[in-house]
C-alpha cells in the first residue's frame, strides 16, 4: 500500500512537471507578446479550514489577508489561517461583505449583513442603525479616506468621522444617488468614488464638498447605444479607483467601465476579453484592471489592451489561462493549479501576488517569475 | 378558463362584480417606436441572464425535516390588507400542495416577516432573519420595490431565489439571475395605459400623480417614456408628498387643467384618499391606476356608475391593468375558495402570491432543498396555469405576459379585481 502511494506521488508530481513543463513551453512562444502570467494557485477551502461557501472580500495588509466569508472574518499570516472571527468574538455579524484597514492606525473596519464593526486592539466595536449613525445594517463597503471612514448601506453611503465621533449620511435626500442603495465604495486623496444603484457612480471631492454624478447616458437600463458612451450601466456593483493612472473604473452586472477624466473606456465580451459581463467587483493598479466576473478572473492589460482570464477547467481541474491579444488573437494554456472557483467576487494585490476571493474559497495567486 | 369566460356577461351585473368589463389587449407598441432608433451596441436581453455560481452541489442542500419558504409582506400600516391577502393566499397555496409530500418526507412552511416599519432598516433586518435564521429556500416579496430591490441584492449575494410582485421594471433589467417578477412591469403597464390613452382616445392632456418614493418615480418614469414612445405630449406631472396629506392645492390645479385622463402611480392607500377627494369636484376624467395602486389596501370604495355619467362612455370610470390572457382566478376555484376563507376576493397581489408559493413548492418537489437548483427550476417555467395567469419566465426573469385594461365599479369590499367564473 505505502509503495502504491509512493507511486501515485511520484506520478501526480511528474504530472504537474509536466503541465508547468507545457506551460513554459507555450508561454515562450508568445513570451513576446504575454504578459506576465499567475501559474501557480494556493488555495484556502474547507477542505484545509477555511469557512464554506462564498468569500465575499479580501483585503491585504502586508503580510496579513482579511477574508470575508458568509461564516465570519478569516485572519491569514504568511499565508496561514490563523484566526476566524464571529459573533463569538464579539464582532456584529458573521456576514462579512467588505474590509478595510486604516493605515494609520491599523484598525480593521469591517462592513458586514448586520452593520459595521472595527477591530482596534484586539477588541471589536459595532456599529448598528440602531446605536449609530449608520444608515443600515445591510453595509456593502468600506473605505477610510483620511479620519473618516466611509460605508456603503443599502440607504445610502454613512460617514463616521473617527475623530469626533459624528456621523454624516448622505442619500438620494441630498446627493446625487437616485436611490439610496449604495455597494461599494473607493477612495483617492481628493475623492471618494461610491457605485449607486440608479446613480452610476456618484463622486464626493473632498475639498469643494460636492457631488458629481456619472451615469449612463442612454437612459436605458437594458441597453448600450453607444460603446465608449459613459457610464455602461447605472447600477454599479463596484468601484475602484486606479492612484497611477489617476483613473476610476466602475464594475456593472452589464459590463466595465473606466473614466480617464475625459473619455470613458467600456469593455463586453463581445468586443474584448473580458470572460463574463457579469462583473462583481473590479480593482486596479498600474496598467492592470482586474475584473471579478462569474465567469473568472479577467485582467485588462490597459495600455497595450490585452486581456489574460483566469479560470479552472472543471473537467480537470488544472488552471485555464485564457489570452486576447490586442489583434484580438487569442490562446490558451494550462496550469497545473487554479484558482477555487469561476465565480470571482473580489481580489486584491500583495506585491506581485494576487488574492482573490472567490464563490468556493479564497486563493492566492502567484505571478511567473 | 376559455369556456368560462362568457359566462361572466350571463351573470347578473348586480350580483357580479366588482370587475365591471374588460376590454380587449392592448397591443403593446414598444417594439414599434424603437424601429427608428439607431441599433443598440449592446443589449441584455440578447446577452439572456445565467448564473454561473456555485451552490447546486448536495454540500448547499438545507437540512431539516422542514423546508421554510419567506414572505416578506406589510401586516401593518396602509399597505396591511395587502400583506394579509399574502398571507391568506401563500397558506392557502402550502395546504392546496401539501397534498403530496415532498423528497424524504420533508415538510414546507411559511415564514412571514412584516415589511411594514418605519425604515429601511427594518426591512432589511426582517429578510436577513428570513435568509440566515429561517434559512428559506426562497423569499415571495410584496408590490413593494423597495423591498424588491434589497431582496434582489442580498439574494445575489447569498444566492437565494426571489420571487417578487412588485411590478418595479428595474429590478429585472440589472441582470441579476436570481429575482423572478410575477406579474406585469411597470413598463408594460405603463405602454398599455399610454396606448389607450393616447391612441386609442386620443387624448392630449394628461395629469400624471406619482409619489414622492421609489415606485412613484420608476412608475412615473415608465409613463412619461411610454408617452413618448408614443410622440404624445408629455404628461403633466405632479409628485405627491406622502406627507402632506392635503390634497387642496392639487385639487386646485386639476379643475383649473382639466386634464382629459388622470393617472395615478402611488401606493393604493393614496389612490384610493385621492380618488375619493376627485370625485368630490367637478373632475369626471377617467383615471388610470398603476398596478400597484389598484390593489388591496387602498380602502375603495367607487361611487356608482350613474354618478359618474354615461356608463361606458370614455369619459370616466376607473381603470387598471392586469395580467393574463384571460380573467384571472379561477383555476383549482382559487378566487372561490379564497373569498371562502377570507370573506373577501382575491387581489392581484393574493394570486400572484399563490402562484409564486405553487412554483416554489412545484420546484422543491422536483430538486430538493437547494436554493441554486430551486433558481434554475423557477427560471425554466413556461406555460405554468397560474391563479393570476398563464406563468412563463423569460431570460430576465420577467413574466412577459399578455396584459388588459379593465374597469373597476363600485365595490365596498376591498379591491377585487379577479372575481371568479362560476
Amino acid at each position: 500500500m505505502r509503495i502504491a502511494a509512493q507511486l501515485r506521488k511520484v506520478s501526480s508530481q511528474w504530472r504537474a512537471l509536466l503541465g508547468a513543463g507545457l506551460l513554459v513551453l507555450a508561454a515562450a512562444g508568445a513570451a513576446a507578446q504575454n504578459p506576465p502570467l499567475y501559474t501557480k494557485w494556493v488555495n484556502y477551502t474547507q477542505a484545509n479550514g477555511f469557512p464554506a461557501g462564498e468569500v465575499f472580500c479580501v483585503t491585504v495588509d502586508g503580510s496579513r489577508v482579511w477574508a470575508g466569508t458568509e461564516h465570519g472574518l478569516v485572519l491569514l499570516e504568511d499565508g496561514r489561517v490563523k484566526k476566524i472571527f464571529t459573533t463569538a468574538d464579539g464582532m456584529v455579524s458573521n456576514a462579512v461583505m467588505s474590509v478595510a484597514v486604516d493605515k494609520q492606525t491599523g484598525d480593521v473596519w469591517i462592513a458586514t449583513f448586520g452593520g459595521a464593526s472595527v477591530y482596534s486592539a484586539g477588541q471589536f466595536r459595532n456599529y448598528t442603525s440602531l446605536s449609530s449613525g449608520l444608515a443600515n445594517d445591510l453595509v456593502y463597503g468600506v473605505a477610510v479616506q483620511g479620519k473618516y471612514v466611509w460605508l456603503a448601506t443599502t440607504a445610502g453611503a454613512s460617514r463616521l468621522n473617527t475623530y469626533n465621533g459624528s456621523w454624516s449620511i448622505f442619500n438620494e435626500t441630498n446627493a446625487p444617488f437616485q436611490e439610496p442603495w449604495a455597494y461599494s465604495i473607493a477612495v483617492s486623496a481628493k475623492k471618494v468614488y461610491i457605485a449607486a444603484w440608479g446613480g452610476g457612480v456618484v463622486v464626493y471631492d473632498i475639498a469643494g464638498q460636492y457631488w458629481r454624478p456619472y451615469t449612463d447616458p442612454d437612459g436605458e437600463m437594458e441597453i448600450v447605444l453607444y460603446r465608449n458612451q459613459g457610464l455602461i450601466h447605472n447600477i454599479v456593483s463596484s468601484v475602484s479607483y486606479n492612484p497611477d493612472t489617476k483613473m476610476f473604473w466602475a464594475s456593472t452586472y452589464f459590463g466595465l467601465s473606466g473614466y480617464d477624466g475625459r473619455n470613458w473606456h467600456n469593455y463586453l465580451t463581445k468586443d474584448s476579453g473580458l470572460i463574463s459581463n457579469f462583473i462583481n467587483g473590479v480593482q486596479s493598479r498600474g496598467n492592470e484592471v482586474w475584473a471579478c466576473t462569474q465567469g473568472g478572473l479577467s485582467e485588462l492589460d490597459y495600455k497595450t489592451n490585452t486581456w489574460v482570464t483566469y479560470r479552472p477547467d472543471r473537467k480537470t481541474g488544472r488552471g485555464e489561462v485564457l489570452i486576447t491579444y490586442p489583434d484580438g488573437k487569442k490562446s490558451r494554456m494550462e496550469t497545473p493549479t487554479s484558482l477555487a472557483h469561476n465565480y470571482i467576487l473580489n481580489m486584491d494585490f500583495q506585491g506581485k501576488d494576487i488574492w482573490v476571493a472567490t464563490a468556493q474559497g479564497l486563493s492566492h495567486g502567484i505571478r511567473q517569475p | 378558463m376559455a369556456k368560462s369566460f362568457p359566462r361572466i356577461f350571463a351573470k347578473p351585473l348586480a350580483v357580479a362584480v366588482l370587475l365591471c368589463a374588460m376590454v380587449g389587449s392592448v397591443a403593446v407598441t414598444c417594439a414599434q417606436n424603437r424601429k427608428n432608433s439607431p441599433q443598440p451596441y449592446a443589449s441584455i436581453a440578447t446577452n439572456g441572464v445565467s448564473y454561473a455560481g456555485p451552490g447546486r452541489e448536495a454540500a448547499y442542500d438545507l437540512s431539516g425535516p422542514v423546508i421554510h419558504i419567506g414572505l416578506l409582506a406589510p401586516l401593518h400600516g396602509p399597505q396591511k390588507a395587502e400583506g394579509e391577502a399574502m398571507v391568506a393566499a401563500a397558506q392557502m397555496a402550502l395546504h392546496d400542495m401539501a397534498q403530496k409530500t415532498l423528497p424524504g418526507g420533508r415538510r414546507v412552511a411559511l415564514v412571514v416577516g412584516d415589511e411594514s416599519g418605519p425604515s429601511w432598516g427594518h426591512i432589511s433586518d426582517v429578510l436577513l432573519h428570513l435568509v440566515f435564521v429561517e434559512q428559506s429556500v426562497a423569499v415571495v416579496t410584496s408590490t413593494s420595490g423597495d423591498a424588491a430591490h434589497i431582496s434582489e441584492q442580498v439574494g445575489n449575494r447569498i444566492g437565494v431565489p426571489i420571487l417578487t410582485l412588485s411590478s418595479d421594471a428595474t429590478t429585472t433589467q440589472v441582470d441579476v439571475p436570481w429575482i423572478f417578477r410575477m406579474g406585469p412591469s411597470d413598463a408594460l403597464a405603463a405602454q398599455t395605459i399610454a396606448q389607450e390613452m393616447y391612441r386609442n382616445r386620443g387624448f392630449k392632456q394628461v395629469l400624471l400623480i406619482t409619489e414622492r418614493d421609489h415606485d412613484g418615480r420608476v412608475g412615473g418614469a415608465a409613463l412619461q417614456q411610454a408617452a413618448r414612445g408614443l410622440g404624445a405630449p408629455a404628461p403633466d406631472a405632479l409628485v405627491l408628498d406622502s406627507l402632506q396629506p392635503d390634497f387642496g392645492p392639487l385639487l386646485a390645479r386639476m379643475q383649473a387643467q382639466s386634464p382629459q385622463a388622470i393617472v395615478l402611480w402611488t401606493q393604493p392607500e393614496t389612490a384610493g384618499r385621492l380618488m375619493q377627494a376627485i370625485w368630490k369636484t367637478e373632475v369626471r376624467a377617467p383615471i388610470y391606476l398603476s398596478p400597484k395602486a389598484a390593489q388591496a389596501g387602498s380602502g375603495l370604495d367607487f361611487p356608482a356608475p350613474d354618478a359618474l355619467g354615461k356608463k361606458g362612455s370614455g369619459s370616466a370610470g376607473v381603470w387598471t391593468v392586469v395580467s393574463g390572457e384571460k380573467i384571472a382566478g379561477v383555476q383549482n376555484g382559487f378566487a372561490r375558495r379564497y373569498r371562502q376563507a377570507t370573506g373577501t376576493s382575491p387581489s392581484p397581489a393574493a394570486a400572484e402570491t399563490y402562484d409564486a408559493m405553487c412554483l416554489i413548492v412545484r420546484a422543491l418537489r422536483t430538486t430538493g432543498a437547494n436554493r441554486a437548483r430551486v433558481r434554475d427550476q423557477i427560471a425554466r417555467v413556461k406555460d405554468f396555469p397560474g391563479d393570476s395567469g398563464t406563468i412563463s419566465f423569460d431570460d430576465e426573469g420577467n413574466n412577459p405576459t399578455s396584459i388588459h385594461l379593465v374597469r373597476l365599479e363600485r365595490r365596498t369590499s376591498p379591491v377585487a379585481i379577479f372575481e371568479a367564473v362560476k
